[in-house]
This record gives structure tokens, sequence and C-alpha cells, in this order.
């Protein structure tokens, strides 16, 4: 073995602890370890929740499911998702735009991500508007009733979202240095808002 | 504004529309089957595809493909918890 080799081989160690080192450097947690305990702990719920729609009530009466999903416009459902998923990439640029220090541009983001979620809002009351006036009620049947729990609670939760934008678009405004890190959480929540859409979404209007 | 919408954001974004029309056309019912009966070939593909919308999801927009391994374990656990759980369950009562 020449020198060139055995000094190689000392050094491989500790380059591989040093890039060991930098990668868990470069690992970033985002927003804070109290937002995601809560936001895993919303995800395990709705979980409990998809388990029982499953297994109690769609499992016991399939045909009364699936002719009651008849009644929902798939149309409507998938405008929604595209409205909230396309809510969710300005609110994770606006993210971006705030850590590279455009907080002007982070803001107009910010207004679209928020806009985009009103925009499902009001799709989502005309969406319940006309169910209620052609007599499709929490009550009709066990299809609807899951219907209105589980949109309902997810509206609750986009509300609740829409308050947290607003909060990150006055921190872009009201600061000389917003906080990165206040936008990353409210961010975190934001999109868990939209990706348990997408179950919701897979769940009442599309499974067969 | 224009510099940011070229970023892999858009990427992700771009994806997530087209798995989205996707299930959707799975989801419509076709003329050629017969109506109120369970497709589970097609529930588990529509299943499958809002499970990878999720991890897009989570691991773009959310930034977890750069946190810690806890939580990107954590969300990927959760994501194969729910598709295992809805997906035999659908499986066993039908």
């Amino acid at each position: 073995m020449n020198d060139t080799t055995a000094a190689t081989l000392l050094q491989a160690p500790q380059l591989a602890v040093a890039g060991a080192t930098t990668d868990r450097a470069e690992r970033h947690l985002p927003g804070d370890a109290d937002i995601w305990v809560f936001v895993i702990g919303d995800m395990l719920i709705f979980s409990v929740y998809f388990a029982a729609y499953i297994f109690f009530d769609r499992g016991q009466d399939h045909e009364l499911f699936v002719a009651s999903q008849r009644h929902l416009s798939q149309s409507l459902g998938v405008i929604n998702t595209l409205i909230l998923l396309t809510s969710s990439l300005f609110v994770a640029l606006s993210v971006h735009a705030t850590r590279a220090g455009d907080f002007g541009i982070a803001s107009r983001f910010l207004s679209l991500g928020g806009g985009f979620g009103v925009g499902f809002l009001l799709l989502k009351s005309y969406e319940w508007y006309s169910k209620l006036s052609s007599g499709l009620t929490i009550s009709t049947n066990a299809f609807f009733m899951h219907y209105y729990m589980l949109t309902g609670v997810h509206v609750f939760h986009v509300l609740i979202g829409l308050v947290f934008l607003l909060v990150l678009r006055s921190e872009l405004h009201g600061t000389a240095r917003p906080r990165v890190k206040l936008l990353e959480i409210g961010a975190t929540y934001w999109h868990m808002v939209d990706f348990i859409w997408f179950l919701i979404f897979a769940l009442l209007y599309l499974m067969r | 504004m224009t510099p940011y919408l070229r970023g892999p954001l858009f990427y992700t974004w771009l994806c997530l529309v087209i798995a989205t029309l996707l299930s959707w056309w799975l989801g419509l019912e076709h003329d050629s089957e017969p109506h109120h009966r369970a497709n589970t070939a097609v529930t588990i593909a529509i299943l499958l595809i809002a499970i990878i919308k999720c991890r897009f999801v989570i691991r773009s927009y959310m930034e977890v493909d750069r946190a810690p391994a806890w939580l990107q374990w954590t969300c990927d656990g959760w994501l194969l918890l729910n598709f295992g759980m809805v997906s035999s369950f659908y499986w066993f009562v039908l």
C-alpha cells in the first residue's frame, strides 16, 4: 500500500463523519416542533374518521353510498381541489420570497393564497346551498351525514387557516424584519388543510 | 414574482393538477360500467393517487424533504397508515 492510498483510507471515516454532520446541519424543521405536534395530531384524528367512515358506514350499505354520491358534483369537487392546491402553491412561494427578503412579493403571494382560499369557501358554500335546496340535508342518510360532517370540519380548518394567513400578512407589513419561522408555521398548517382535502375529495366524491 | 413561479414548486403544482384530473377521470362513471357497483381497482387507484398527491405537498410545499428524518418517517408512516387502512377496510367490508 503506497502512502497516498493509506492517507486516503485514513481520511475516509473523517470525511464520512463530516458529511453526516453537514447533512444534519442542512436538515431544517419547517416552523417549529409545536406546530408539527398539532398537525400530526390533527392528521391522526382525520385518519380515525376516515377509517370509521369506510368500516362502519360505507361498507355496511355500499349501494346507498354510491347512489347518494351521484348527487354530488364531481366537477365542483375537482375545481375546489384545483383552487386549494393553487392556494398552497402561492403560500409556499410566499415563504420562499420571505426568505429571500422580497417581503412585498411575499405579501402578494400570500394575498393570492388567501384569495384562492376564500374562493374555495365560496364554491363550497354554493355546493352546500344547492344540496340543501334540493332537500339533501345532514339527516337525509348516513352518506350525507358524513358529507356535511367531513366538509364542515374541513371548512372550519380553512377558516382557521385564513386567520393564520391574515396574521402572516400583518407580519409582512407591520415589521421591518418579518419572522420566517412564523411564515413557516402558518404555511405548514395551510398545506395540511390542502392535503386533507385531497383525501376527503377521494373518499366522498370519487371512490366507488 | 415571475422568477419564483419558474422554480420547482411550480412543477409540483403541475404534477398535482395532472394527478387531480387523472383521479377525476377515473372517478367518472363510464357508460360501459354498471352503476351502483363497487369497483375495487378504480377505488384503489383513486386512493393511491390521493396519497401520492399528499406526499407531493408534504415533501415539496411543506419542505419535509429537507426536514429531520423523524419527521419524514412520521409523515410517510401516516400516508402508509391511511392507504393501508382505507384500502384494506374497503376490501374487507365489500
